[in-house]
């Protein structure tokens, strides 16, 4: 079924298009918010939330971006919100923000996360990056992922967060050297 | 010539360059499955057709209550004048 057909099932409200819809996005959805949000249960919720706000309203979908596009946006979206529903929890009553520094302190890195798509080898090393990204402002962090985790190119990137390509290319440069600069200080203070 | 730290930072950031994408697992597949029945349920429990019945009983039971509010007010009026021509009647008589 190409895309044009599956949209106008989806909004006559088919199953069928539903089900279809789900087997093919599911895992990607699920990869893009449990990489951004580095916990299963959250990226479930999130899956399951994006799954459906898409089927609510996909009526609203004018088929100005592709579908996946679309999908992609949202679960950014609910990403961002949850992420902040955290922050807001952790830093009540405290002045500075993580959000406000370039570059995370070492002592910030929590190495905690192993993504089970990772290979024993690299867990270790993987921990510890997953850790910097953590500590990266939010938009760096989700351009980040998406590009350096998820595998999405510029352009896409760039339409999902609705923003310049070169924006895109300027927020990973900038990702890049900050965890650069965290990952530096971490070997200075663990690993040397 | 890179030195120690440079190439741990290296590979450190190409650490998860051979990622594998994770398969979602069967609860979460079932609570997928599960959202075109939940909300197609959800609408059926309240028809619109019941929505409009209550509108609308609602709409007949304010316009009945403002209408007696209207006549029961008319009635006091009209009464309180009667008092009040009877009783100027009254001192006209005594006069």
């Amino acid at each position: 079924m190409d895309e044009l057909k599956e949209i106008e099932a989806l909004q006559n409200g088919s199953q069928k298009a539903f089900s279809l819809l789900t087997s093919n996005y599911s895992a990607k959805v699920y990869n893009l918010s449990f990489s951004i949000l580095q916990n299963q249960e959250d990226a479930e919720d999130v899956t399951q939330e994006v799954f459906t706000t898409v089927f609510l309203s996909i009526s609203q979908f004018k088929g100005d971006s592709k579908l996946s596009t679309w999908m992609y946006r949202i679960t950014v979206n609910k990403c961002q919100e949850l992420i902040r529903k955290r922050s807001r929890k952790k830093r009540f009553g405290i002045f500075t923000t993580y959000d406000k520094m370039e570059t995370a302190p070492a002592s910030n890195i929590k190495a905690n996360f192993i993504h089970p798509g990772i290979e024993l080898e690299n867990q270790e090393r993987s921990a510890i990056l997953f850790g910097a990204i953590n500590c990266l402002p939010e938009n760096q962090k989700i351009a980040f992922t998406m590009h350096k985790i998820e595998g999405i190119p510029y352009e896409e990137i760039a339409s999902i967060m609705e923003t310049s390509l070169s924006s895109v290319e300027s927020l990973i440069f900038r990702a890049r050297q900050n965890l650069k600069q965290a990952l530096a200080s971490y070997y200075e203070e663990n690993e040397r | 010539m890179e030195t120690k730290k440079e190439i741990w930072i290296e590979q450190t950031l190409s650490s998860v360059n051979d990622l594998k994408h994770v398969a979602i697992s069967s609860k979460l597949s079932q609570r997928l499955a599960d959202i075109p029945r939940e909300y197609s349920l959800l609408n059926q429990r309240i028809p619109m057709k019941a929505v409009w019945l209550a509108a609308a009983s609602i709409a007949l039971l304010l316009t009945m209550n403002i209408l007696s509010v209207r006549r029961v007010k008319k009635q006091s009026i009209t009464q309180e004048t009667s008092i009040y021509s009877d009783y100027f009647s009254y001192t006209e008589i005594l006069e």
